[in-house]
């Protein structure tokens, strides 16, 4: 079986990272006053890094079929007989980097509207537009998420909450 | 009876309204955490840590614990109602459980399971605590390269029983955790090391953060894509073990103890890697070994035994040597050092209240779970009937604010992010997250040890050839790596079953 450039990535990422660590390690400087310096343990990593890299690289490592809560496999490793039918949907696809971009975009709003009012607005917009449920069953568990968030984090844990600059933050 | 005076101190300490509050509340919230899909204990553990910090260490260790109990009671119930585990050491259950439930035993799958796993866990946590001295003692008088070594046996032994692609992949996973955690301030030289001038990066990049990005959020991107299965009901009245389930469950639940402690004390093995074995010996040693893959009931009650007894014996190494036995003991091993607690061969000595209190809550949340899982499994088993839907946005929620609330920062929020997008792409790839944990709890202290190896060689390595432990030690390293190669090898080939084995 020919190995594609896609299995052959991971390994090249990761000795990548390797080699950064190695030229940073040796700038930081191996032998300090006789001893271990502070390059020499990224140096180390970064060596184990290239190595196991380079030898993923060669052995070519492929991608899994899509990750779920699909029923697991009989001893024989053939599929359940309770298997939910696989997913197959093309909007399925898409989703983790909905589900990335949701929580990217509350990153960014927590400036402006604080991270409690962001997290609401984002599980509010997963509920209704993503997972397509009734717009009082995703108000009502936005506003659970919301209040309980409030009672753990702000009233039992006392933890400042950035508010964002629209509320006077 | 001094010997014993520890053991007593410890069941005070546990049982104290207090932590026998906290520890009820860990181990409800780690049932429900465990049949949820998606959350498992490494996860539970991560997004619960937060919470915790106003609390006092042993009461949040025990908490903490208690949920590491009770996700394996409660994996189980998702692996016989819907065959999808919400814990990865609860996989095998779906062999024969599963089956088991379709057949309309249902209740009696989840029966035999929350006894096994009590019988188990209530007889080796006197395993436990009777280990825990000796190994404690032998590992007092280490030093640093014998530190060293130690360290080395911990990032090594998280790639367990894996051999070939997946241990690449395991070591791979253990460097890139060591690497990060060089990240920041260099603590004996004040060298600041890829920070690029940041100074968020300036105290170097904490795991807590790291955690909840590669399991909890990770994990919602990858099941955002999975269509969910409708779960099997379970009635009250269907739990009634008959004679003949009970004579048939002893002898496996037995072996599952034995084999179960003693493979969970192996760093790395952990509970996944001990139900695998133990229904693997099942099916060669039954009389009826066609009936397993098809609701034979030794299916359920030799890998839950084991399941359990695994967790106590990874216990062993965490708690004297400071070396994980776990995926997610290495989460709990951070968990020490978010309350300042150094774990390692002296933690017994210098904090018996906190280890045999912790010890003896593991017996106080064994008594709790089999009082709650026997009559409520079906309470608990209608939570299966909640929509992923509504489900994960709570999950995310959790996590980012889990993340903030850690210091306080939006910088934590921004690690797990960034960890999210790296653990999608690991589970993608097939690469285990826990090593990078491993490597970013284990990185600084192998690097201290080193460091001051260093400063008693006067920069000479070499001083590792005079000392037998450590070389041991490293030898120890070298055959854990190369030993399952050798004995894959010689076995031949191996089922679809065995192939499942996951990092826990």
């Amino acid at each position: 079986m020919r190995t594609t450039v896609e299995a052959r990535l991971p390994g090249l990422v990761l000795g990548a990272l390797g080699i950064g660590f190695c030229v940073g390690g040796q700038r930081y400087g191996v032998v300090h006053d006789g001893r271990m310096g502070p390059g020499l343990m990224p140096l180390l990593a970064g060596l184990a890094l290239v190595g196991l890299g380079a030898a993923l690289a060669v052995a070519g490592v492929a991608p899994v079929a899509a990750a779920g809560r699909s029923p697991s496999p009989s001893p024989d490793g053939s599929p359940s007989p309770g298997a939910a039918g696989g997913d197959a949907a093309a909007d399925r696809a898409a989703r983790p980097w909905v589900v990335f971009g949701s929580v990217v975009a509350v990153l960014l709003a927590t400036a402006f509207i604080g991270l409690l009012l962001a997290l609401g607005a984002m599980s509010f917009a997963l509920m209704l537009l993503v997972e397509r449920l009734r717009v009082w069953v995703a108000a009502a568990a936005t506003l659970a998420i919301l209040v309980l968030s409030w009672l753990i984090f702000i009233r039992l844990l006392a933890v400042p909450l950035p508010v964002g600059v629209l509320l006077g933050g | 009876m001094d010997a014993l005076d520890p053991v007593i101190g410890g069941f005070q300490t546990a049982l104290s309204l207090h932590n026998l509050l906290f520890c009820a509340v860990g181990v409800i919230l780690g049932t429900v955490i465990g049949l949820l899909p998606g959350l498992g204990s490494a996860t539970g553990v991560a997004l619960l840590m937060p919470l915790t910090l106003g609390l006092e260490p042993v009461t949040a260790l025990i908490m903490l614990a208690g949920l590491y109990y009770g996700t394996q009671y409660g994996g189980t119930i998702s692996s016989v109602l819907v065959s999808s585990p919400g814990e990865a050491s609860t996989v095998v259950s779906t062999f024969d459980g599963y089956q088991m439930a379709r057949q309309g035993r249902a209740g009696q799958a989840l029966a035999i399971a929350a006894i096994a796993s009590f019988v188990a866990g209530t007889l080796t946590i006197v395993l436990l605590m009777a280990l825990a001295p000796v190994f404690a003692g032998i590992a007092v008088d280490f030093g640093p390269p014998e530190m060293v070594g130690l360290v080395v046996v911990g990032l090594v032994g998280v790639v367990g029983l894996s051999r070939g692609i997946q241990m690449l992949k395991g070591l791979a996973m253990g460097a890139l955790g060591v690497a990060v955690a060089t990240i920041g301030f260099d603590p004996q030289t004040a060298v600041q090391r890829f920070t690029f001038g940041s100074v968020e990066v300036l105290g170097g990049i904490q795991f807590v953060p790291v955690v909840i990005g590669l399991f909890a959020i990770a994990e919602v991107m990858s099941q955002a894509r999975a269509t969910p299965a409708d779960p099997i009901r379970a009635r009250f009245r269907d739990l009634l073990l008959t004679r003949d389930d009970l004579h048939r469950s002893r002898a496996p639940i037995g072996r599952g103890t034995v084999l179960g402690f003693f493979l969970g004390t192996l760093p790395g093995a952990g509970a996944t890697i001990a139900s695998f074995v133990t229904y693997d010996v099942e099916k060669r040693v039954s009389k009826r070994k066609h009936e397993f893959g098809k609701g034979a009931i030794e299916g359920v009650a030799g890998p839950e035994a084991a399941n359990n007894a695994a967790v106590n014996g990874a216990f062993v190494p965490t708690l004297t040597l400071g070396i994980p036995g776990s995926g997610t003991t290495a989460v709990l091993l951070g968990a020490f050092l978010l309350f300042g607690i150094q774990p390692g061969p002296l933690l017994m000595d210098k904090e018996p209240d906190l280890v045999w209190g912790l010890m003896a809550s593991f017996y106080v949340g064994n008594v709790l779970l089999l009082i709650l899982n026997l009559p409520m499994a079906p309470i608990f088993a209608s939570m299966l009937r909640v929509r992923y839907a509504v489900l994960y946005p709570v999950i995310l929620s959790a996590s980012l604010l889990g993340a903030y609330a850690l210091e306080n920062r939006m910088w934590g929020a921004w690690v797990a992010v960034g960890a999210a997008l790296v653990g999608y792409f690991l589970k993608r790839y097939d690469f285990p997250p826990a090593p990078v944990i491993l490597g970013l709890i284990l990185g600084p202290m192998l690097e201290q040890s080193l460091n001051q190896t260093s400063s008693m060689g006067s920069g000479d390595f070499g001083i590792f050839l005079h000392r037998p432990i450590a070389l041991a030690l490293l030898a120890l390293s070298v055959a854990i790596l190369l030993v399952p190669t050798i004995v894959a090898r010689l076995r031949g080939p191996r089922s679809g079953a065995e192939r499942q084995l996951i990092d826990d």
